[in-house]
């Protein structure tokens, strides 16, 4: 009769295993998701009402929302460059389900309410209030610091020379892993430089600064110092697990979401987010360049395609507010086919030059499909970007493995 | 899992049943005993189904929910050579070939893995759902202490060890999102229509141990009708090996007939 027992015992563990699955764990995650400040009239603060929603728009579908990216732990509410914020303005945060939500006040984490005034005040360039926050996980074992601030601009203006990027000023990554770049020239002040390193890195954590797509090379630019190269990579056994072969080099101005890189296809074009507001009217961009093609152009399964890999350097000027006063930011999927695009320069990929060993000049007016008008332009109502890549298809990950572009001395003409 | 429950809970009826009924009959160890009276040995062709998977055990917190659960593969042939002692006792040794395997989808919260593919590495804490499909071809060899319950019941029980010749370990994650490093990393998103797909075969031990429990009813003079359950002891992946923090053992269960020599 031990038998009847034990046979029950077994089939009591097996079901027990379905059956004992734990209480669910409580939060690990402490992100600020959503933030944004309340003024009555925004407009005289901002040059678009969406100024006041902290982060990215979510999708096409919701362009009403914006939401933090996990990347960022300084939120910046940029004003107009001749506006002020003096009286506390009412700080709305969202955190991650669960988390707690603390602002440090004299060194103390003091509970904060979403909606409570806070002093952000800003009064010109430079002179802002700071407000740093915690947020705690709702499991207590991690948590998350934020700089939250609202920021005066300097004024726009443009030198009489055109804004040059020589591609001066970089440094590697916090971690040491990558270059980022820290654009010189002090007229620029908009401008953000960003590129795919951030999502190399996830496939490639072994890299030197020097294998990743996109690199600073110190010397043997066009005035002999540091100019920047684009190589198209391949990017080894994690690339192929999420079907993402390979990585061209790419350099544009805007911002590069990592959280949505490895998200297929229409993540990796999402993940580039180009343009900046720009107070200024692009006329011609102009720089030097160097190509070298890769061995073979393949498909984004790795086949080998009958046709050449070229590189693509491009000036993009579009509108950045839609009818609805919502935020247009244009990204990988519609850079360069936009409705929304009222200018743009572009090399022709038959005038690129390919083995060169010297610098080779390109010169490309932006050719204008509807007008602007220069109030327009000075209420930021237009966004910029410049995008270099080292291969054309590279979004869609197409390309040829070691195609390399290099780029020094650019500069953006503009009328005003 | 649903389909392993009811099976085990068929078994446990259809025990409780034929021992019922045994308990009628006279003391007949000698008719349903091995067939060689003189040298009091036998030996046993199974043949069987194999239905299990390949779990940590107690299940984690991080594994919310499991979707969906469906044994592939699932056959055991094999035999054993048994000596007995006594009238009860006696010590059985075999040698089983398996085709056993698995698929099944859980949802995951949290769920730490690091994965390293030709010397990178990415860890993380993932969210989302994880799909694991598991095949495994090898040998058994079990060596038992048998026990004779009652003239037609007989119990096995010890130590066993798996040889695999060869094996899968793959599957794919999507429809959530890992935070690199830890919860308070870049998180990366991961969609249905581009999961992140995994093959761990290459990681997996080429053996492994554990227990081996196997109930035997003599149903006739030559056939037996058997169950029991191999539950592996040791983790179906080195220690070393960070991408699955669990400990992954082996548990499967079997029945089959078996005929007697």
């Amino acid at each position: 009769m031990k038998l009847l027992r034990t046979l029950p015992f077994c089939a009591l563990a097996l079901v027990a295993m379905h059956a004992c699955i734990g209480d669910e764990p409580a939060n690990a995650e402490c992100d600020i998701e959503k933030c944004w400040i309340h003024l009555d009239q925004p407009e005289t603060v901002f040059y678009h009402d969406y100024d006041t929603l902290a982060g990215e728009p979510i999708t096409v579908d919701r362009p009403d929302q914006k939401i933090v990216p996990t990347s960022v732990d300084s939120i910046v509410f940029n004003t107009r460059w001749n506006a002020s914020v003096s009286q506390p303005v009412p700080l709305y945060i969202e955190v991650t389900p669960g988390a707690k939500l603390f602002r440090m006040e004299g060194g103390n984490e003091v509970p904060f309410t979403s909606g409570t005034p806070v002093d952000l005040r800003a009064t010109a360039y430079g002179d802002y209030n700071e407000q740093r926050f915690i947020v705690r996980s709702e499991d207590g074992k991690w948590s998350r610091t934020y700089r939250i601030s609202i920021q005066v601009p300097p004024m726009p203006s443009y030198p009489p020379e055109g804004f040059e990027l020589k591609f001066d000023g970089f440094e590697l990554n916090d971690a040491g892993q990558y270059y980022v770049w820290t654009e010189t020239n002090p007229f620029l002040t908009d401008v953000q430089w960003a590129n795919g390193n951030p999502g190399f890195r996830l496939s490639k954590s072994s890299a030197k600064p020097d294998e990743y797509p996109t690199v600073a090379v110190p010397e043997g630019g066009v005035d002999g110092g540091p100019y920047l190269r684009l190589t198209t990579r391949d990017t080894g056994g994690f690339g192929r697990m999420v079907n993402m072969r390979l990585a061209a080099g790419n350099h544009f101005i805007g911002s590069f979401d990592v959280g949505q890189a490895l998200n297929g296809q229409s993540g990796a074009l999402a993940a580039t987010r180009f343009g900046q507001p720009f107070a200024h009217k692009p006329v011609r961009l102009k720089g030097y360049y160097r190509f070298t093609r890769g061995a073979f152009k393949q498909d984004r399964n790795g086949n080998p395609m009958d046709e050449d890999d070229v590189c693509d350097i491009y000036c993009v000027f579009y509108r950045n507010t839609d009818a609805s006063g919502n935020q247009i930011q244009l990204d990988g999927a519609n850079v360069v086919s936009s409705e929304d695009i009222v200018g743009m320069a572009r090399l022709n990929s038959s005038d690129v030059v390919n083995g060169s060993s010297e610098w080779l000049p390109f010169d490309l007016p932006v050719v204008y499909k509807e007008d602007v008008t220069e109030a327009d332009v000075k209420e930021y109502r237009y966004s910029m970007t410049i995008c270099f890549s080292s291969s054309i298809d590279g979004a869609y990950f197409r390309g040829a493995v070691g195609s390399e572009l290099c780029i020094d001395n650019v500069t953006l003409e503009c009328e005003y | 899992m649903k389909h392993f429950s009811f099976f085990i809970l068929h078994l446990s009826l259809f025990t409780l049943l034929s021992v019922a009924a045994s308990a009628q009959t006279e003391d007949k160890y000698e008719l349903w005993g091995p067939t060689s009276t003189k040298t009091q040995n036998g030996i046993i062709i199974r043949g069987g189904y194999v239905i299990g998977g390949t779990t940590p055990m107690p299940l984690p917190a991080e594994i919310r929910n499991i979707n969906e659960f469906r044994p592939l593969g699932g056959l055991s042939i094999g035999t054993d050579a048994y000596h007995m002692f006594s009238r009860h006792w006696g010590l059985q040794l075999g040698w089983h070939f398996f085709f056993e395997g698995f698929h099944t989808g859980a949802d995951v919260k949290n769920y730490r893995m690091g994965i390293t593919k030709d010397g990178n590495y990415l860890e993380g804490n993932f969210t989302g759902t994880d799909i694991t499909d598991t095949k495994m071809f090898g040998a058994t060899v079990p060596l038992t202490a048998t026990y004779r319950i009652s003239p037609r019941w007989n119990v096995s029980a010890g130590p066993f060890v798996s040889f695999l010749f060869a094996k899968t370990f793959e599957g794919e994650v999507y429809d959530g999102y890992l935070r690199e490093g830890d919860p308070t990393g870049q998180k990366v998103e991961m969609t249905r229509d581009n999961p992140a797909t995994y093959d761990f075969a290459d990681n997996m031990r080429n053996a492994y141990w554990g227990m081996q429990v196997v109930f035997d009813w003599k149903a006739a003079k030559h056939i037996n009708v058997f169950g029991g359950l191999d539950w592996a002891f040791s983790s179906i992946f080195p220690a070393d090996f960070k991408t699955v923090e669990f400990k992954m053992y082996p548990i499967y269960a079997k029945i089959g007939l078996a005929y007697r020599y």
